[in-house]
């Protein structure tokens, strides 16, 4: 007894450490708690029907929703399911696809690469604020990238030059994805020069993902695959959930995780209830309410810890969701979208591509469908 | 004298043409075929898919449809190439989806 009250208190002393350096802005509406009654969907999602603000709202969503086609007559919006109050309350997929397909994560994979840091955050094995420290910095004790650490990391304030640039074959993305350094990304996205003072401006880039993907490598101990599955995608009930690795062996998390919308929904309801999942800590205490305050770089509005934010965007962000929806949101390329919204206990999972829809036309789409649903209790 | 000049102007240009255009147009045609290999093969493994709409599913505003591609027998990995430029392939390979190969010379 002694022993285990020996343990229990430098391990809840490091919980609450923890709690208090993430904590360092007040977050916005709380996270809702599974009810007692629904059971987390580890072995299959409990369903139900949609508690509704407005029935026509919703209907008209989807509808615009499923009805973007390309050219060659495929609908964009491929999957659509929300989950309200933890039950799946509505789950629609184009021709083609149904609960068994998997999807391509893009850049919504950044915020998997959130998690499997958390993690490792919650088991000591890596703290916010320690150095990044990519290997290509440490031949120079005087390197000024050796002030970067994991936090600048996760909110995208490294100051490195290696933003994403536009996506076109020539950007920084690109190459790093596709091109030369595609091999060994994290290579790719460390070789390159200090232009800001870390800490002091945000850039989008799925390089810097990859360096937290080579760190979580680094730390997981064993197989990084086998982390990923017996700290997360495992005990979620994620089977469908696959992190690709570049050739050495980094997983892919700026870009190439899949999984079914379902399984997409799961991941969304562990950040809605604080990391939580069946009485589990996956995520360590705080780190769901770091990960949704934006960081504090002046050219960024909406970006958090490898999660958006739907909060005023910086100048070279784009506008999120309609103003007073308190979503924080996984989001990637052609419109890949998981949006866990506090005040109405909802997750909207969207998945397809964009090839004759934009992004305003998908945003406002899904935020009618998020204001079909009301708000939970108390919620303003 | 004119021949001369003439002659150093068609020298001048084809050493800006091989020097400077060309490798950038392997770099792009390249990453243009990786891109190809990579995401065809990936939503066939992953996505579970066939060829035809995975191939199709590429953004229609990159100019895709003109870099070649087919795949691999058994579901291996997809095979992708810009005549003359470039060529790129990515493997399946059991849990962790589709490979870039290294690059190699064009044959």
């Amino acid at each position: 007894m002694r022993k285990r009250i020996d343990l229990a208190l430098p391990l809840a002393l490091a919980l609450l450490a923890v709690s208090t350096a993430l904590a360092d802005a007040p977050p916005r509406f709380p996270l809702p708690p599974q009810r007692l009654d629904v059971p987390y969907p580890t072995r299959g999602w409990a369903r139900g029907d949609a508690q509704l603000a407005d029935h026509v709202a919703l209907e008209v969503a989807l509808g615009k929703l499923f009805s973007a086609r390309a050219a060659n007559g495929t609908l964009d919006t491929r999957a659509v399911v929300v989950i309200q109050g933890g039950r799946l309350v509505v789950e629609r997929y184009a021709p083609g696809f149904d609960a068994g397909t998997r999807f391509r994560s893009w850049s919504a994979g950044k915020s998997v690469v959130n998690a499997w840091v958390g993690i490792l955050v919650r088991d000591g094995r890596v703290a916010l604020d320690e150095p990044l420290d990519a290997r290509e910095w440490r031949s120079r004790p005087d390197d000024p990238r050796r002030a970067i650490t994991v936090r600048h990391a996760l909110q995208m304030t490294t100051g490195l030059d290696n933003a994403d640039g536009d996506g076109g074959p020539s950007s920084f993305a690109a190459e790093l994805l596709f091109g030369n350094t595609s091999g060994d990304s994290a290579v790719g996205a460390a070789d390159v020069s200090l232009v800001h003072e870390p800490g002091t401006h945000w850039a989008y880039s799925t390089g810097t993902t990859q360096l937290l993907a080579r760190l979580v490598k680094e730390r997981a101990g064993g197989d990084v695959r086998e982390f990923i599955a017996r700290e997360l995608s495992e005990p979620l009930g994620m089977q469908s959930f696959v992190a690709e690795l570049d050739r050495a062996g980094t997983p892919f998390g700026g870009a190439f995780i899949w999984a079914s919308a379902q399984d997409w929904a799961r991941l969304g309801l562990l950040y809605l209830r604080n990391g939580l999942w069946e009485g589990r800590q996956i995520l360590p205490p705080g780190w769901v309410d770091f990960s949704r305050t934006p960081a504090t770089a002046p050219n960024n509005g909406s970006y958090g810890a490898h999660l958006w934010v739907n909060a005023p965007p910086g100048p070279e962000q784009y506008p999120g969701l309609r103003a007073g929806i308190d979503s924080f949101e996984m989001n990637g390329n052609a419109g890949q979208l998981v949006a866990m919204v506090p005040s109405r206990d909802l997750i909207v999972v969207r998945l397809g591509e964009q090839h004759a829809s934009d992004w305003a036309a998908l945003r406002a789409n899904v935020s009618g469908l998020i204001e079909a649903f009301p708000l939970i209790g108390g919620a303003r | 004298m004119t021949k001369w000049i003439i002659g150093f102007v068609v020298w001048l240009v084809l050493v800006l043409v091989f020097g400077i255009a060309m490798p950038r147009l392997n770099e792009i045609t390249g990453i243009g075929a990786a891109y190809v290999a990579k995401e065809v093969c990936s939503c066939m493994t992953l996505g579970g898919r066939d060829y035809a709409a995975c191939r199709a599913d590429l953004p229609q505003d990159m100019n895709f449809d003109r870099i070649q591609s087919e795949p691999l027998p058994n579901g291996a990995g997809v095979h992708a190439w810009v005549p003359y430029f470039a060529e790129r392939t990515a493997l399946a390979e059991p849990g962790r989806g589709c490979t870039l190969q290294a690059e190699s010379p064009m044959h």
